[in-house]
């Protein structure tokens, strides 16, 4: 062929191969209404739902042992055919539970029973039962989310005691259960018995550095949920070790001064009335000591706060009637701290303040030698403190009865 | 170690595409290797010598009749055979009927060639000694501006086709006199309705040369605007101007014009766009490189910013050279309110114009490939809409967006009133209907209003045509490849705009090079006040705008 | 009037090329890469220790060319070494770029495959990205500099626009303490951080088209400063958000920070999609110049027209791209080109410049 041929044909090639990459082309594409939008997931000790043992009878069998039972909590988009009406504001979603050992290969048996399969970019949340937590290390439960580039990093991590699936299964059906959990743990300026959410970039440091961490406990009853504490994640196993109280979980949170609102409650020593102060900001300072190999910290607390609430008689007016509030909250607050350590140090051996931050900061020689065994390290360490408080204002009234 | 190179050896596969990765790019740039401007030196030898030699011999009507033959059996030429004066020396006066100006024929030629020269003032009409020369009608009898000797029948013939009178004597030496009689059918310099402005001028260009150059000498700068004309068309020549300030514009630049012009061998010029794509640098690009114009303040701010204009006989559309992005987003207006309204307008339309362009495809690519990065929420709502729709995006989106150009299109060639009918049909279909019978979604209808918007939102007509067209490509590079596509035409975009000139100015200018003089005027309009140097990437005479 | 392709090029528009042709791969991979070597948050100061040796062998580069006025690496290597041997040197050369712009090629693709598009062949996406760049490249080194020019800003908006948004999740304690294990493993990690600024070499070619070459020193120095600038903020925002700990187990430890980042409200949540995009920018002008730099030593050395080679290394290019059978192979061949780099670009510029001071001294 000569080349003036090649040159008059040239254009019928290069055509050709342009409309060959059109009609082939598209290759990833996929239409948002075929996704299986998946936006949370839980996973349970193995236990093989009744469709799943049906399927099994039937020879829907595959070789695995029932370790783990993933749920998925898929929205099913609505057949409302283009308008954006969900009947009465209710939320369509379904929970798919698949059992097996392995993360991986239950997700892609779900293809196999749905015609949209499992769209990981919107999970919201990961749901973790207690038991699940105490036999499985963190580092291989969470090998798949973090590994997956199709999960979010930023899908916060929870943990359920009883069964997880509960968690993802409300009788209010006004939102997703998922959203529900995240928009819970936004609420930290209401409330300082919330643990700041932990996701899944956040787990990968702890879990690299074997440290000890806590991840927020949730529980269950009746198809309604509650923040109830949380759970403690021991460094070197990487199990959960133990749950802390709602009340343990502020403390730890007063301590690392992680706290944007919440209130104090205690009770006047003469009357035994209730005073409520309400913690508006808390700066917390920590000091790490080295001394012959000895390690102590002295923690600062520094916070002010407002009158919420009082019962007990007294002049709002007077700064001295102030003081004995603050006095009341400041004896309360060690009280619970007191407990807190002891529990810390005591009975579970393990840092769940994250004071480990600030030995590696100020002593980085000493950290290299003890962070193999820190968390015994810190049950022996002294930990000192000290706490301000100091209230600025009482609302809008002080109620002064006549007598 | 064999095994490891074994393993590395590319496959048959790879070594075919290898070839296809050099074969398409090759093949195209084979087809299109003409796509630049060529500069040809101007070639003026041919042509001109073959038109007729006959010339006029003095005898009037020998005369007439080589002027009868050249014109054939036209009907609207008109010969006016008289006696000057009392006299019974014969002549005659040709012209064109309709584009010749009959009032000013009757009444002061051939008054004053008949009856003034027998009656008129006495004293004159004692002296007029017979037979009366050529040199004396021209200085005493013919009180016409413009006048002319002409000698070959064929410039007799495009004098009279111009709407000049000719005027013949007998037996008198073999030259015609022209007089000029042109009549000048012209609008009134009105508000140009293609660029409507709220503040601002609201003179416009018509289709006379004479009045628009007249325009531009009367608001422009009058000392130095220099118009040169040209003549242009090879079989109906028309009247072209260059006009530029002398002591502003680069010399290089208006030769370059003048070259480029004078290249042009065309039989008919119509209007400036023949000389706009005969003349501009690359003919595939979808930008327009030259800016057109019936604003008279754009063309005067061009001209003080050292561009010249191009000004053509018969349409009221200026250009101006070299035209670069930015100009396409800019309107005078932006000049005649305050510093940050119009700031904050030409951010608005870079912004409208990006929009314009890839609105589209980042839908599609959003939602058919990358459905993870749009709000959770969104994407669920998005999910709930779509999922009656039995189409994929890329086909959603190209029905929606051809049935809008199409709209646009109609309403703009249809009459006004029943335009207006369009606009309420072609909103209902597209608003409501689509959605209800579930061939679109409703997102997507709210994508394409929003685009469709923001390409009316740029000042220059056929800049939002180009941005159109982009949009269109760019939608195929996003249902191929989603976000990545997107990213590609974008590269080639800038790629494409960073090799593009006009007239020697880097199209994308005054964006790169960085030069911070110019970018006072180029998405941020500073206060005037900081405004003191003409554009650097003029390479003009006198940077200084003022003191 | 002339309208010439070939400008010369302003001291600030050589800069520019410097610097996009640094920022590549570095901006996703380097808090890692550096990360693993050091051990400590102080990744930052071996980025500046590392952009300090860059700027010491441009600066050496610079004197080398200006030796050579108006002339480039291949012409003047044969001037020095004779012909034989400089022409030797100028195929190493250039295969150095063919390799680099593979690399870039690859890492993007995969890249690509892993974030934005599974299932998208790679060589549909490689392809697409070498016919753009094509297109770019045979419009010359003008062409190629106005784009850079175009892109630099939107990228640096960008970017520290992202970098803003991470403050969400910084944490100043990831960052601490300054200096902790002294200086030891920041130096450690030096080596894997001077590899991020293989770029600066382009000045052995940019020198001869330079307008003032006498500012070239000024032009190496920010060529640089600007990338080290730019590192020292992704090493700080990454290792600020996800700890050194977290880091060293990411393969793109970038791209999972801006992951982890949510801002719901505004049109988009995720922003991983515009770091992609300003990286695929980067990536393109690393390749674009890298492709043109190695024609360039084709056309040079052997004298002839440039725009054959460009069409010639097209298909070397795509098939060294694919040669990595994985993405720890493509991690090898990266750090392999740049030790290559290393050798070639900071040692062998001083050898050159002693030779040719000691025959310019007998001549």
């Amino acid at each position: 062929m000569s080349w003036d041929k090649v040159k008059k044909r040239a254009p019928k090639f290069l055509i050709m191969l342009a409309v060959l990459v059109v009609i082939t082309g598209c290759w990833s594409r996929r239409e948002i209404e075929d996704l299986g939008m998946t936006i949370g997931a839980a996973v349970d000790i193995g236990e093989e739902t009744k469709i799943e043992e049906a399927f099994e009878e039937q020879g829907g069998d595959y070789e695995k042992r029932n370790v783990l039972t993933l749920t998925y909590q898929v929205v099913l988009p609505g057949q409302s055919g283009g308008l954006a009406v969900t009947g009465g504001g209710r939320k369509n979603y379904k929970n798919i539970s698949v059992t097996g050992d392995s993360f991986y290969e239950v997700t892609r048996e779900i293809p196999l029973m749905r015609g949209r399969p499992i769209f990981g970019q919107h999970y919201k949340v990961i749901v973790i039962s207690d038991k699940v937590a105490q036999q499985v290390s963190m580092k291989h439960l969470f090998d798949f989310f973090i590994r997956e580039q199709e999960f979010r990093p930023s899908c916060l991590v929870l943990i359920c005691k009883g069964e997880a699936k509960q968690a993802l299964d409300h009788k209010d059906k006004s939102d997703f259960p998922s959203t529900r959990l995240l928009a819970m743990t936004n609420n930290q300026y209401r409330s300082s018995r919330i643990l700041p959410p932990v996701s899944l970039s956040k787990l990968l440091p702890e879990i690299n550095s074997s440290s000890t961490f806590l991840l927020q406990n949730v529980i269950t009853a009746d198809g309604e949920i509650k923040f109830a504490g949380a759970a403690v994640i021991y460094g070197k196993t990487g199990k959960l070790i133990g749950f802390l109280k709602e009340e343990e979980l502020e403390a730890v949170n007063w301590l690392s001064g992680k706290v944007e609102g919440g209130v104090v409650k205690s009770y006047d020593e003469d009357t035994g009335q209730t005073i409520v102060y309400e913690l508006t900001s808390l700066k917390t300072k920590i000091r790490p000591h080295l001394n012959k190999g000895r390690i102590s910290f002295d923690i600062e607390m520094d916070s002010e706060g407002r009158l919420g609430e009082r019962w007990n008689e007294g002049d709002d007016f007077d700064s001295h009637s102030m003081k004995q509030i603050e006095k009341n909250t400041i004896r309360q607050m060690s009280k619970r701290i007191d407990e807190l350590l002891n529990k810390a140090q005591k009975e579970y051996r393990a840092d769940v303040i994250g004071l480990s931050e600030y030995v590696r900061i100020y002593y980085p020689r000493t950290w290299e030698k003890i962070k193999s065994n820190w968390d015994d390290v810190f049950a022996e360490a002294e930990i000192r403190y000290q706490i301000k408080a100091k209230v600025k204002e009482f609302g809008t009234t002080s109620i002064k009865v006549q007598e | 170690m064999w095994n490891i190179i074994a393993s590395h050896l590319p496959s048959w596969e790879v070594l075919f595409q290898a070839l296809i990765v050099v074969a398409v790019p090759y093949l195209l740039s084979r087809m299109m290797s003409k796509t630049q401007y060529a500069d040809h030196p101007p070639s003026k030898e041919e042509s001109m010598e073959v038109t007729s030699q006959r010339d006029f011999t003095g005898k009037l009507n020998h005369d007439l009749e080589q002027v009868k033959n050249e014109f054939g059996q036209q009907a609207d030429i008109n010969i006016r055979s008289f006696c000057l004066g009392h006299s019974t020396q014969q002549a005659a006066l040709l012209f064109v009927n309709g584009i010749s100006d009959r009032e000013l024929i009757d009444q002061h030629i051939l008054k004053s060639l008949m009856c003034d020269l027998a009656y008129g003032d006495n004293h004159q009409a004692e002296n007029v000694t017979y037979p009366i020369t050529k040199q004396y009608l021209k200085d005493h009898v013919l009180a016409v501006g413009v006048i002319k000797e002409v000698d070959r029948v064929a410039d007799v013939k495009t004098e009279l086709l111009r709407g000049h009178a000719a005027l013949m004597l007998d037996n008198s030496t073999s030259k015609v006199i022209i007089l000029g009689t042109r009549k000048e059918i012209t609008r009134s310099a009105g508000e140009p309705s293609s660029e409507i402005l709220v503040r601002g001028p609201r003179m416009g260009f018509n289709e006379s040369i004479c009045d628009n150059t007249t325009l531009l000498r009367q608001h422009g700068e009058k000392a130095d605007l220099t118009i040169v004309q040209i003549r242009v068309g090879e079989r109906v020549e028309k009247e072209l101007a260059i006009a530029y300030i002398k002591d502003v514009a680069d010399e290089d630049l208006v030769q370059e014009v003048r070259n480029r012009i004078e290249n042009i061998t065309l039989d008919d010029i119509q209007d400036t766009g023949y000389i706009e794509q005969l003349i501009e640098d690359n003919f595939l690009s979808p930008f327009p490189q030259i800016q057109s114009t019936e604003r008279l303040d754009r063309v005067v701010s061009a001209l003080m910013e050292g561009r010249v204009a191009i000004l053509l006989d018969g349409t009221p559309f200026v250009l101006t050279v070299p035209t670069t992005f930015n100009m396409l987003l800019q309107s005078p207006e932006d000049y005649y309110e305050r510093w940050i309204p119009g700031t904050l307008v030409r951010i608005l339309r870079y912004f409208a114009a990006f929009v314009s362009t890839f609105g589209p495809s980042l839908y599609i690519s959003f939602i058919s490939f990358h459905q993870g990065l749009i709000p959770t929420k969104l994407a669920l709502s998005i999910a709930d809409t779509r999922s009656g729709v039995p189409f994929p995006s890329l086909i959603e989106v190209l029905i929606m967006e051809v049935a809008l150009e199409i709209l646009r299109e109609a309403g703009l060639r249809l009459p006004k009133p029943i335009g207006q009918t369009i606009g309420i049909v072609g909103g209902l279909v597209i608003g409501e209907a689509a959605v209800q019978a579930g061939i679109v979604s409703p997102l997507m209808v709210i994508v394409v209003a929003v685009t469709a918007i923001s390409s009316f939102a740029i000042p220059q007509y056929n800049a939002g045509i180009a941005l159109r067209i982009l949009r269109f490509i760019a939608m195929f590079f996003a249902a191929i490849f989603g976000l990545y596509g997107v990213v590609l035409f974008f590269l080639l975009l800038c790629s494409h705009m960073a090799k593009l000139n006009s007239f020697g100015v880097p199209y994308i200018s005054p964006a790169v090079p960085y030069r911070l003089q110019d970018w006072k005027d180029f998405i941020v309009r500073a206060p005037l006040k900081l405004m003191k140097r003409r554009p650097k990437m003029m390479k003009t005479n006198n940077p200084i705008r003022k003191e | 009037m002339k309208f010439n392709n070939q400008e010369s090029l302003t001291t600030q528009q050589t800069v520019m090329i410097i610097t996009n042709f640094i920022l590549g791969i570095g901006i996703l991979t380097l808090p890692r890469a550096a990360a693993e070597k050091v051990k400590t948050p102080d990744i930052w100061l071996s980025i500046i220790i590392g952009g300090l040796i860059a700027m010491l062998a441009g600066v050496v580069i610079v004197k080398l060319s200006q030796q050579f006025p108006k002339k480039t690496f291949y012409e003047y290597s044969q001037d020095i070494l004779g012909k034989w041997l400089g022409c030797l040197l100028n195929l190493i050369v250039v295969g150095y770029f063919v390799a680099m712009s593979s690399v870039m090629l690859r890492a993007m693709a995969e890249v690509n495959i892993l974030f934005l598009l599974e299932g998208t062949p790679r060589w549909a996406m490689i392809i697409a990205f070498m016919w753009v760049g094509f297109y770019l490249v045979i419009g010359g080194l003008s062409a190629i500099t106005r784009l850079f020019q175009l892109i630099f800003p939107i990228t640096v908006i960008i970017f520290f626009m992202i970098a803003g948004m991470s403050l969400k999740v910084f944490d100043i304690n990831h960052l601490r303490p300054v200096l902790g294990l002294g200086l030891g493993p920041v130096l450690k990690g030096v080596q894997s951080t001077a590899l991020s600024f293989g770029g600066f070499e382009i000045m052995l070619f940019l020198v001869a088209f330079m307008r003032d070459p006498k500012k070239a020193n000024k032009a190496v120095l920010f060529g640089i400063g600007i990338p080290v600038i730019i590192y020292v903020t992704t090493a700080l925002m990454v290792i600020g958000a996800l700890s050194v700990d977290g880091v060293i187990s990411l393969t793109w430890p970038t791209i999972t920070l801006i992951k982890s980042i949510e801002f719901p409200g505004i049109f988009f949540e995720r922003y991983e999609s515009l770091l992609l995009v300003i990286w695929m920018m980067e990536i393109f002008t690393t390749f674009v110049i890298t492709h043109y730099t190695a024609a360039m030593g084709f056309a040079q050395s052997f004298k002839k027209e440039l725009r054959p080679f460009l069409y010639f290394l097209m298909p070397v290019i795509y098939i060294v791209a694919l040669l990595p059978v994985d993405i720890n192979e493509l991690f090898a061949l990266s750090n392999g080109v740049g030790n290559a780099g290393l050798v070639l670009f900071v040692f062998l510029p001083i050898v050159l410049l002693g030779i040719a001071k000691l025959r310019g001294g007998r001549t």
